[in-house]
């Protein structure tokens, strides 16, 4: 009996929808229209890269608020590496040079932080997460002399490559098909990893019950630890393409604890689509309904609060939901949707 | 012939209380052994320090002649000794066939590189899996709702599944944390049969914490009794029951 | 655990503003009104998180708390930043003056504030420990099946519970409004001082808290000493993982409760 690893297979006919919507907007739209579009999607690609990355940590049955401080050390990597000026240390490095070892760095510092961090549950992660996300910006701003303190590092170099422009407004279709790239690759590799029965079957087991996966040799800690490392590289990633995007790093904002959250669960946790599809949703909203941005975090949350109240399962469920009204047939409901 | 599991003088404090002291026996391969206890003796506690969730203050637990004292829970099962649960422990979400599918892991077929190209060698292995799942659920009685959720399931059956899924782990040993508390007679009677079947087909080695008089005297050919951290008897179930300590510790309790 | 905890302190602050500078109300008058008002907010918080579907979002209830507490400060957080957008200076001082102790000034106002802290602390304490009610919620958290079996209905134990919390973070603002702005950054810090507090002084120890607080706070005024006070925040919160990750279980804690 083959099983699909996307269950529903709307999933498909959304993928190529969506990804022909990205691929053709900065083409078929021009003028200050398309610098908009651009703009908000580009981004939005970048909240793809981070809630998707975000996702593997509740694959394995945690919530992390530390998400944010992974993306800033990814985006002090590169600011630090490629600025030519005005820094500590100005090894004005290739922005693609700097990717590797922001990922690299990251890892480093995510390692052992998940190592302790994941020794404790529930609750006690959120807070050991949630203290290293103040942690780390605590540094941040006290350690002036390396990041710049509140003010951050500006003058970040766009990457180059040839003759191709990547900064200015010029320069923001050619970095919207980097970021592009970027973000087909991270999806790749998450979704074959994903597929691999090996990883389904293990991570779930040990978010549904990681007592009982110990119990059959389930190495619960090396999973959970795999999976918050993975993540927080693809986070610090997301960082370095936020600074080559705006040329500057500064302290993350007071809302970067949130958005992965909101993304993820807004979109729903349980399949690869869901970040997807929550990112590209609930980022370019405030732009377009020209949220000012006090209200940004009025907005998000209450999202995630009306998630959580009426559409437990994210906008990913909604097809299922509809197809359970639809349907003649009578359908078993699962007694605990986890 | 060198015991396949032996617990050798182990003792656990908490603190000012000493719950285990100096408990010292061994299961041979092929045994069924049980252990029992008036409540508060430490049957819990020693099996929780044989399965590594818990550490012994001193004494060590060795299996196939190698210490798994203090080894995480994880590794243990990897060596081969496996343990079920008190309460009911399955994954409710997922049905019966994949909460036995899980335990199948220790022993992956697929490599991971493979199944992360998609090759059919893994299509194949997945379903010689199934295969092996569904027979530890025959094993159990369970394989009429393999398919149905593991929620929808009554506690026994409940019960029935935790130890398939601790079968399908491929154990040397496997401990039984009071497999028929909270049954009926019927299905303790059916529970029975199947435990002998277990060790007579699979060849695995069972040792049993459990209340039920009746069960461990009609399955268990050898019996430990405890009594305030103390192993008080060990020997054949009429040895033991006809043990003065024990009864007295037992006080007249069936 | 309610991560909102915070916001109403911030709520306090704001209703102090409001009602005392803004509206020019007598400060008593003032106090009752942020209080009555508080409670009454955070009774319907607390209907609010009774609700069952908590749990499915996230798949455990105590998880599904947090998380919707989390976004719930959030939107008060930043409404309150919105809605007070024009007083964001401490615009009121309730009292004047400052004592020389040796070579030390201590503002007076602070010496009040720390003196009804040290009231309303043991208020706490005595309620605690001497009334049926303080009794009854104490007994829930050592054992709920046991405390409901002897007659204690724990949803309102836990409603009285929640809505004293509430209105003590919202005095706690109140009172401080004159001393300190309470801004969204300054909030979230304030936020995880709060957890940090409550955890490594022990879940279920009211003794415990209160020492985490004295010991915490005493260090990161030393470490604002010697370093400076962005620096001191990396001091404490490095210690505060640190001691966490060695003892899980805090100072006093009765048991490691897993979530």
């Amino acid at each position: 009996m083959k099983e699909l690893p996307l269950k529903l297979t709307g999933t498909k006919i959304t993928v190529i929808v969506i990804i022909a919507v990205l691929f053709f907007v900065p083409i078929m739209l021009s003028g200050p229209l398309q610098l908009r579009f651009v703009d908000i999607l580009q981004m939005g690609m970048i909240w793809v890269i981070m809630a998707s990355s975000y996702r593997l940590i509740t694959m394995t049955g945690q919530l992390s608020l530390a998400h944010g401080a992974w993306m800033a050390i990814g985006g002090y990597v590169t600011a630090v590496l490629s600025t030519t000026s005005g820094g500590l240390v100005n090894y004005g490095w290739n922005w693609w040079a700097t990717i590797p070892i922001a990922i690299i760095v990251t890892g480093i510092c995510a390692l052992p932080i998940g190592l302790i961090c994941l020794r404790v549950k529930g609750l006690y992660f959120i807070f050991m997460t949630f203290g290293i996300a103040l942690l780390a910006q605590a540094i941040i701003t006290s350690w002036t002399s390396a990041t710049g303190g509140t003010d951050g590092i500006a003058s970040v170099p766009s990457p180059t490559l040839g003759s191709i422009n990547f900064s200015g407004s010029e320069g923001s279709t050619a970095y919207f098909y980097l970021t592009f790239a970027f973000m087909l690759i991270a999806l790749l590799v998450i979704w074959r990893v994903e597929s691999t029965r090996l990883i389904q079957l293990t991570d779930q087991a040990i978010r549904q019950n990681d007592n009982l996966a110990s119990s059959v040799g389930i190495r619960v800690a090396k999973y959970k630890v795999l999976n918050f490392t993975v993540s927080a590289m693809l986070a610090g990633l997301c960082g370095s393409l936020i600074a080559g995007y705006n040329n500057a790093v500064a302290p993350s904002s007071y809302l970067e604890g949130l958005l992965p959250i909101v993304y993820v669960i807004g979109g729903g946790r349980e399949v690869l689509i869901g970040p997807v599809v929550g990112a590209l949703a609930f980022s370019g909203l405030p732009e377009l309904f020209g949220i000012p941005t006090g209200y940004e975090p009025i907005f998000f949350a209450s999202i995630l609060i009306i998630i959580i109240t009426i559409l437990p399962g994210g906008l990913a469920s909604i097809p299922s939901i509809l197809r359970r009204r639809f349907s003649k047939k009578e359908v078993i409901m699962p007694s605990q949707w986890v | 012939m060198a015991p396949l599991l032996e617990v050798k003088e182990i003792t656990k404090r908490f603190g000012e209380l000493t719950v285990l002291s100096g408990i010292n026996f061994g299961v041979h391969k092929g045994e069924i052994v049980g252990i029992i206890g008036p409540n508060g003796a430490g049957k819990t506690t020693l099996f929780n320090i044989i399965s590594g969730y818990l550490k012994p203050t001193s004494g060590t637990v060795e299996l196939n002649g190698e210490s798994i004292t203090g080894k995480p829970t994880e590794d243990i099962a990897k060596c081969g000794l496996v343990r079920t649960f008190q309460k009911p422990n399955v994954w409710p979400a997922k049905t019966m066939l994949e909460n036995v599918r899980i335990g199948l892991h220790t022993r992956a077929r697929v490599k991971f590189i493979d199944a992360f190209l998609g090759l059919p060698k893994a299509k194949r292995a997945r379903e010689a899996e199934e295969v092996e799942a569904m027979e530890r659920l025959r094993l159990m009685g369970l394989n009429e709702m393999a398919m149905q959720k593991a929620a929808n399931q009554s506690y026994g059956r409940r019960k029935a599944l935790g130890i398939a899924i601790a079968l399908a782990a491929n154990p040397q040993v496997l401990l039984l944390d009071e497999p028929v508390t909270g049954m009926l007679d019927t299905e303790t009677r059916r529970m029975m049969d199947r435990i002998r079947k277990i060790r007579d087909e699979l060849g695995i080695t069972v040792l049993v914490v459990e209340r039920h008089m009746k069960f461990v005297m009609g399955l268990c050919e050898r019996i430990v009794a405890l009594d305030y951290g103390q192993k008080i008897a060990e020997g054949t179930p009429d040895y033991v029951t006809s043990h003065q300590e024990v009864i007295d510790a037992y006080m007249g309790v069936d | 655990m309610n991560m909102a905890h915070a916001s109403f302190y911030a709520m306090g602050a704001y209703l102090c503003i409001g009602l005392y500078a803004v509206a020019r109300l007598n400060f008593f008058l003032a106090l009752f009104i942020a209080v009555v008002v508080m409670a009454a907010g955070g009774l319907l918080i607390y209907w609010f998180l009774s609700g069952q579907s908590l749990a499915k979002t996230i798949g455990s209830r105590p998880l599904g708390i947090l998380l919707t507490t989390r976004a719930l400060s959030y939107v008060l957080i930043a409404a309150l930043a919105l809605g007070f957008t024009s007083v964001s200076e401490p615009a009121i001082t309730l009292i004047y003056g400052q004592w020389q102790i040796a070579d030390t000034n201590i503002a007076f106002d602070r010496l009040v504030f720390a003196g009804i802290s040290v009231v309303l602390v043991a208020a706490l304490f005595s309620f605690i420990n001497y009334t049926k009610m303080g009794k009854s919620i104490k007994a829930l958290m050592q054992n709920r099946d046991a405390a409901v079996i002897m007659g204690i209905n724990p949803q309102r134990a836990s409603a009285i519970a929640f809505i004293i919390g509430t209105i003590m973070a919202a005095v706690g603002g109140f009172l401080m409004a004159p001393i300190e702005l309470a801004d969204l950054a300054t909030v979230d810090a304030l936020q995880f001082k709060v957890m940090m507090v409550v955890i490594i002084g022990g879940i279920g120890s009211l003794n415990g808290t209160i020492a985490a607080a004295f010991i915490l706070g005493f260090i990161e005024s030393i470490a604002a000493a010697f370093w400076g006070t962005s620096w001191s925040t990396v001091v404490v919160l490095a210690f505060a993982i640190t001691f966490f990750a060695i003892r899980p279980k805090g100072l006093f804690g009765y048991r490691y409760r897993t979530m």
